[in-house]
């Protein structure tokens, strides 16, 4: 490991110690953001996932759509 | 938290479990640092008579269902934390809750496994997050090394373990 990383995990090492030498009632206050951040997230990746689906929903209805005016226009042709 | 860990207290003061204790990720919060989790597994152990052979966690969800609380899938929603009733699955998880430490979270009495149980059973569980955990245990000194020794022979996991030192400690640079 050269030596500016080796400085930055040590500097990571003592940090991630001086928390966890923290009461514990402070560290349930860590484990609270850490679940707010992580419930965001997870919303967020829904949202997206489900504006995803609705634009995927669109793109079909439009391909049905031109595909059954097509279709109309073939029948009108072939009657 | 604090009402979670209190409405969990109160159900044993009432009688509704004999015991419980925390463990997974917010257990091990309780000895270092802390770490994403969206849920409070609680281990619990309940009020049976010998005849009764299976065990239902009915008792707790009407418990909760009375205090209010909603019932989402397998937690039960209490405090704004979802949480999860496991009723122990084996021995050591039994051990655990048997020796596991009382404190206190802002006035709320609660009990947490020990970290030598907690390793324990990530060891036996043996998923990548497990595995990482126990690695954090050692990394902060906090398991005893005779008393977690002797959990693990007791339980049959010695084998597990030097699987483990050889995957993971002894390639360590």
């Amino acid at each position: 490991m050269n030596e500016p990383i080796e400085r930055i995990a040590k500097s990571k090492h003592r940090e991630r110690e001086r928390i966890a030498a923290l009461p514990f009632a402070e560290k349930i206050k860590i484990l609270e953001q850490l679940r707010n951040r992580e419930a965001s997230i997870l919303a967020s990746h829904r949202t997206s996932m489900n504006a995803d689906l609705a634009d995927r929903v669109m793109l079909v209805r439009e391909h049905q759509a031109a595909y059954g005016a097509t279709h109309k226009r073939e029948d009108r042709h072939a009657g | 938290m604090k009402e979670t860990l209190t409405i969990i207290d109160q159900m044993k003061r009432d009688g509704v479990i004999k015991g419980y204790a925390i463990g997974g990720a917010v257990g091990a919060t309780f000895y270092v640092e802390p770490m994403a989790t969206l849920d409070v597994d609680v281990f619990v152990l309940f009020r049976q008579s010998p005849d009764e052979t299976l065990i239902s966690l009915a008792p707790i969800y009407t418990y909760c269902m009375k205090k209010g609380f909603e019932a989402r899938g397998e937690y039960v929603l209490i405090g704004g934390w979802p949480v999860q009733f496991l009723p122990p699955s084996n021995a050591l998880i039994d051990e655990a809750i048997a020796e596991a430490v009382e404190t206190d979270v802002e006035g709320a009495t609660t009990r947490i496994m020990s970290a030598e149980h907690l390793a324990a059973i990530a060891l036996q569980l043996g998923r990548a997050k497990d595995h990482a955990r126990i690695l954090q245990f050692l990394e902060a000194g906090c398991l005893d090394d005779s008393q977690f020794q002797d959990i693990l022979t007791r339980h049959g996991l010695s084998n597990t373990w030097k699987r483990f030192s050889r995957r993971f400690l002894e390639e360590l640079p």
